[in-house]
Parts: structure tokens; C-alpha cells; sequence
């Protein structure tokens, strides 16, 4: 077979979209689309780097930090977003055992966050709309830096963005709840109850324990997306107000930025962004080690109530730990700080720790093990946030927060590293892992370039985190830029680090189309031929 | 759907606490238990609609 017929048709057969059920299809259109976007979230990453070595004269500064706006957008929701809904609107059906509540309403989940992302990023890319993804009040609303039009634009974008992630939400609870046709009565307040931890809560207190209804993966998913619901109102809700100073300009009214207090403002947003980044993400990828774990080893998690009541109270500990962003806001109440900001975020080193204490012994206990592609990409998964989550902790500290806030430590060594090794290495995980299954079978056409991507990624990964932070040990801010290259040895090092990661997503990229073809590509959002609500075709079921 | 109705609700409160709330601790603290508890009530609607 020659390069140009492996292309289009894939290795061994490639993908047979035409077998494949409109929920793997769904799944699938997430995922490529998730995949998309993290390739121009890297490739403006790479930007940047570039830019911190020596600024590029194709881009000014202004347009330095709208790359910098829309890069974590993009990659937050954009990517993760879209490869963690296809993944797990999969999951519930296939794990619960029972159809998806609406194919229309998956469908539209990642048309609206797909066209939602693009969007946003146009604002950025047309309009230089950059007040940053943190949006410190009054920044967005500054109109003699930004025009109102790239505002609504951008803003416009979030709404698609925070429609689709609702739909999701809806479409999560009420698969896990609702009952389908011909089946018996499901008991929908009993599994909400469970899903949620309450029934785990309650078992605390009764002699005679009561079994949980949903599989503890359910469990993650559904807690994670509590706290995706309740992020997803404080944004809109961020969103609605810039919208509403927005087209006040437009009108010719005259807001004043004083009416809305900055400091409250950035209480509200971090309030919400922490859902995100101390919630769905942890409680998400801990559910996802768990069922990973039990994939891999075939067996049973080791201390699975404990593994339950930990995802509770992540979930809970999340909706408390925001003063960490505001420790070195001298208005913030020393008693948040200390109470939000240190004591309750150290928790989440108890939380996360449970989280791989489990994963480990899980695994160790089903020794021998075959070091596949799903074990090597989760043990880097877990490697990234042992790093980053102690990194987030030491800069969780008043001292230390007085050296490294605002720093590239923050930015570096917890940020990129938390989401490039932990989080993205889990994902590449879930995606080996799920490959054969989404796909009815289809084969990885090369296990070398599988090698290459984990080795590239995890020390890219690591590297670059680890640059970024020594220039942030070393005094070097985020969101600045430096003309005089006082940080040059670093920042150089750093974008070596980048094109690495880069490097292993376009092997990766590569390895996945040779495996599948453009056939099997375009396949993916071709319409199903089968008509079912159920996760695999009928021969695979039984 | 009763969902989507307390979501934009919830969406309302949250700008006008934007608003009103200015440096108070205690009405932030309210704002956020009273999000995350409307949510709650968001969710248990779906429930409620399979019963």
C-alpha cells in the first residue's frame, strides 16, 4: 500500500465510520475538534515563547496579549472541554449501561462550543481584544485600549461557549437519571443521591449501609459537573455584565466602571474560575485515573469508599478555596486568606494524594503489568500533578505568595505543568485507551511514534514548566514582556521545551489520522448510519 | 425546561450582586451559597422531572 492510499484509507482498514454508532461518532467529532484546538493553542504558545526570546515583527505588543487572551480560552475550553464531554458523554451511557438521553443535544453541545471557541478567538485575532482570560474588572470594559465591537464579539463566543457546556450539564443528569423507554422505572432521586455523595454522606451515619447505584467513574462525572454548572453561571454572568457596558458604549450610555467593585469582581470571577481549576479538573481526572486503573489492571479500585468520599469532598473544599488568587490583594480580608487561601487549599494535597495513593496501589496490586500506551500516558498524568499540585500549595503560602505571585513560577511550574503533564497526559490516556473502543476495533498504525509522543510530551512538559519557574524564582513576571533579554537563557530553554510538546502532538496528530485515514475523518461527521441511542452497535453489546 | 429557567435566574442574581454587594463579606458569602444551592435546586428539577 502506498503513503497516499494509507493516508486516505488508514492502517489495516482504518476506521468503518459506517459501523459506528451516532454516539461514538459524537464522541469522535469531540475529541478531533478538542485535538484541533489544542494544536492552535500550542501553535500560539509557540508564539509567545518565541515572542518572550525576541519579539517577532509580525506581531506588536498589543497583539501579544490578545494571543495571550484567547490561548487559555482556547485550550481550556476549546480543547479540554471538547475532548473531556466526548469522552464522557460516551462514558455515562456505556458505563451506566443505558442510552444517551438526547443525540441532538450532545450534538449541539460541541457545534455550540466549536463555533463558540472560533468566535471568541476571532475577537482576539481580528479585533486585538486582550484584557487577559482572568478579565480583571475594569479592564474588559476599557475603552481606550479595547473597541466595544471586539468585546461583544468576544463575549458573543463565551455565550456559545457557556451554551454548549449547560447542554452537557442537562444532558449528563438526565441520561444518569431519566428512564428509558420500555425500561423499568429508574429510582431518580436514589441515583441522584448517589452520584452526588449524599447516599456515601448518609452511609456514614447507618448501621446497615446502603449500595451505591452509580459506578464511581458516574460518581466524578457528576460531581465534576456540578462544579462545571456552577463556573459556567459565574462566567455568563461576567459576560452579561461586560455585555451590558459594552453595548452601553455602543448606545452612547455612560457606565461607570466605579459601579462594579474590583476587588468583590475578582472574588466572584476566581470564586468561579477555581470550579474549573480546583474542581471539575481534579475531581474529573481522579475519576478518570480511577477508571483507568481498573482498565488497566482488571481489577476491582483498592478503598473505592474512600475513593467516593474523597471525590465529595473535593467538590466541597473546591467551593472554598478562591482567596488563594487574592493573597496578595491588600484589600482581601486577612481572613479569607488565611482561612480560604492557605488552610483549605492545603487540603487539596490530602485530596490529590488519596487520589494517587489509590491509582498506585490499584495498579501495583495487579503486577505484572504491560507498560502499554493507556499506563505509561496515566503514570505521566500522575507525575504532573504530583509536581504542580505542591507547586499550587508552596505558592498557596502569605510568605511565599509575597515572592511568586504574578511570576512565571505560578504560570510555569503549577499552571502549564498541571495542565500539560497532569491533565493532558490523562487525557492522551483516556484516548489511547478509548481509541479501539470508539473506533469498532481500528488499529494504532505505529507504536515507535506512540513512544516518541509520550517521551517528547512528558519532558516538554516538564521543561518547560520548569524554566518558566526558575524565571519566576529568578523575578521574571507573567503577562510582561521583556525587551533587554534578562531572561533569555530561560526563555530559550523554555521554547525548546515548547517545540517538543509541539513536536509530540503533531507525531501524535499524525499517528491518529495514519490509523484511522481521511476517509475515516471525514467519516466522523458524516451521518450515522445506524439509529440508535446506545453507546456501541448491537454485535458489540452482546 | 425548569433547569435552564433557574440557570438564567441564577445568571441575574449574580449581576446584580456584581453590582450591590461592594466590599461586604457577608453578602458574598451569601452570593455564593446562594449559587451553589440554586444549583442544587437546578439539578433536582431534572430529577423531578423523571418522578
Amino acid at each position: 500500500m502506498s503513503f497516499m492510499q494509507k493516508l486516505m484509507e488508514g492502517h489495516e482498514g482504518g476506521l468503518r465510520h459506517e459501523t459506528m454508532t451516532p454516539l461514538q461518532k459524537i464522541a469522535m467529532r469531540f475529541v478531533v475538534i478538542g485535538l484541533l484546538y489544542y494544536g492552535l493553542a500550542s501553535l500560539e504558545g509557540m508564539l509567545m515563547r518565541a515572542w518572550e526570546i525576541k519579539p517577532l515583527p509580525f506581531i506588536d505588543e498589543t497583539h501579544f496579549f490578545s494571543i495571550m487572551t484567547v490561548h487559555p480560552m482556547v485550550g481550556i475550553f476549546g480543547s479540554s472541554y471538547m475532548i473531556v464531554f466526548g469522552a464522557f458523554l460516551f462514558l455515562v451511557s456505556y458505563l451506566m449501561k443505558k442510552p444517551i438521553y438526547s443525540i441532538k443535544m450532545a450534538n449541539l453541545s460541541w457545534m455550540t462550543i466549536a463555533g463558540g471557541t472560533l468566535i471568541m478567538w476571532l475577537a482576539g485575532f481580528l479585533f486585538s481584544y486582550a484584557p487577559l482570560y482572568t478579565l480583571y474588572w475594569p479592564l474588559p470594559v476599557d475603552m481606550e485600549q479595547f473597541s466595544a465591537i471586539g468585546g461583544i464579539v468576544y463575549i458573543v463566543g463565551v455565550v456559545g461557549i457557556m451554551i454548549g457546556t449547560f447542554l452537557f450539564t442537562y444532558n449528563v443528569f438526565k441520561t444518569i437519571l431519566y428512564t428509558p423507554e420500555g425500561w423499568e422505572k429508574q429510582p431518580s432521586g436514589d441515583l441522584l443521591k448517589s452520584a452526588l455523595g449524599l447516599e456515601g454522606l448518609l452511609n456514614f451515619f447507618r448501621r446497615e449501609k446502603k449500595e451505591h447505584l452509580v459506578p464511581l467513574p458516574i460518581a466524578a462525572i457528576s460531581r465534576g459537573t456540578i462544579d462545571m454548572g456552577l463556573n459556567a453561571i459565574v462566567i455568563s454572568s461576567a459576560g452579561v455584565l461586560i455585555l451590558i457596558y459594552m453595548v452601553g458604549t455602543v448606545f452612547g450610555a455612560e457606565l461607570k466602571g466605579t459601579w462594579v467593585d474590583a476587588l468583590l469582581y475578582k472574588n466572584i470571577f476566581w470564586w468561579g474560575l477555581d470550579l474549573i481549576a480546583d474542581g471539575l479538573v481534579l475531581i474529573f481526572v481522579a475519576g478518570t485515573w480511577y477508571l483507568l486503573a481498573m482498565i488497566i489492571s482488571g481489577k476491582d479500585l483498592f478503598m473505592q469508599n474512600i475513593a467516593r468520599a474523597a471525590l465529595f469532598v473535593e467538590m466541597v473544599v473546591s467551593w472554598t478555596v478562591w482567596s488563594h488568587h487574592l493573597m496578595s490583594d491588600q484589600g482581601q480580608s486577612n481572613t479569607l486568606k488565611v482561612l480560604s487561601g492557605e488552610v483549605v487549599t492545603a487540603f487539596e494535597l490530602v485530596t490529590q494524594g488519596i487520589a494517587v495513593f489509590i491509582t498506585l496501589v490499584t495498579l501495583y496490586r495487579a503486577r505484572p503489568l504491560k507498560m502499554t500506551n493507556e499506563l505509561k500516558f496515566l503514570l505521566g498524568g500522575i507525575l504532573g500533578f504530583m509536581l504542580a499540585v505542591p507547586a499550587g500549595i508552596i505558592q498557596a503560602d502569605l510568605g511565599m505568595n509575597r515572592i511568586l505571585h504574578n511570576t512565571q513560577w505560578v504560570i510555569g511550574t503549577h499552571v502549564h505543568v498541571a495542565i500539560l503533564v497532569g491533565l493532558t497526559m490523562t487525557l492522551y490516556s483516556a484516548i489511547y485507551t478509548l481509541f479501539p473502543i470508539l473506533t469498532n476495533g481500528a488499529k494504532l498504525y505505529s507504536q515507535k511514534l506512540a513512544d516518541i509522543h509520550f517521551w517528547l510530551h512528558l519532558i516538554g512538559g516538564i521543561g518547560m514548566g520548569a524554566f518558566m519557574g526558575m524565571a519566576g524564582m529568578d523575578g521574571m513576571l507573567r503577562r510582561a514582556i521583556y525587551t533587554n533579554g534578562e531572561y533569555n537563557t530561560y526563555m530559550i530553554l523554555a521554547g525548546i521545551c515548547g517545540m517538543m510538546i509541539m513536536v509530540a502532538f503533531v507525531i501524535f496528530l499524525y499517528n491518529i489520522i495514519m490509523s484511522i485515514g481521511i476517509k475515516g475523518l471525514i467519516g466522523i461527521y458524516k451521518p450515522a448510519v445506524i439509529d440508535t441511542r446506545e453507546p456501541l452497535p448491537a454485535e458489540k453489546e452482546s | 425546561m425548569k433547569y435552564l429557567a433557574i440557570v438564567l435566574l441564577l445568571i441575574a442574581i449574580a449581576v446584580v450582586a456584581l453590582f450591590v454587594i461592594k466590599k461586604s463579606i457577608p453578602l458574598l458569602l451569601g452570593a455564593i451559597v446562594t449559587i451553589i444551592a440554586g444549583y442544587f435546586l437546578a439539578v433536582i428539577t431534572i430529577a423531578k422531572e423523571e418522578s
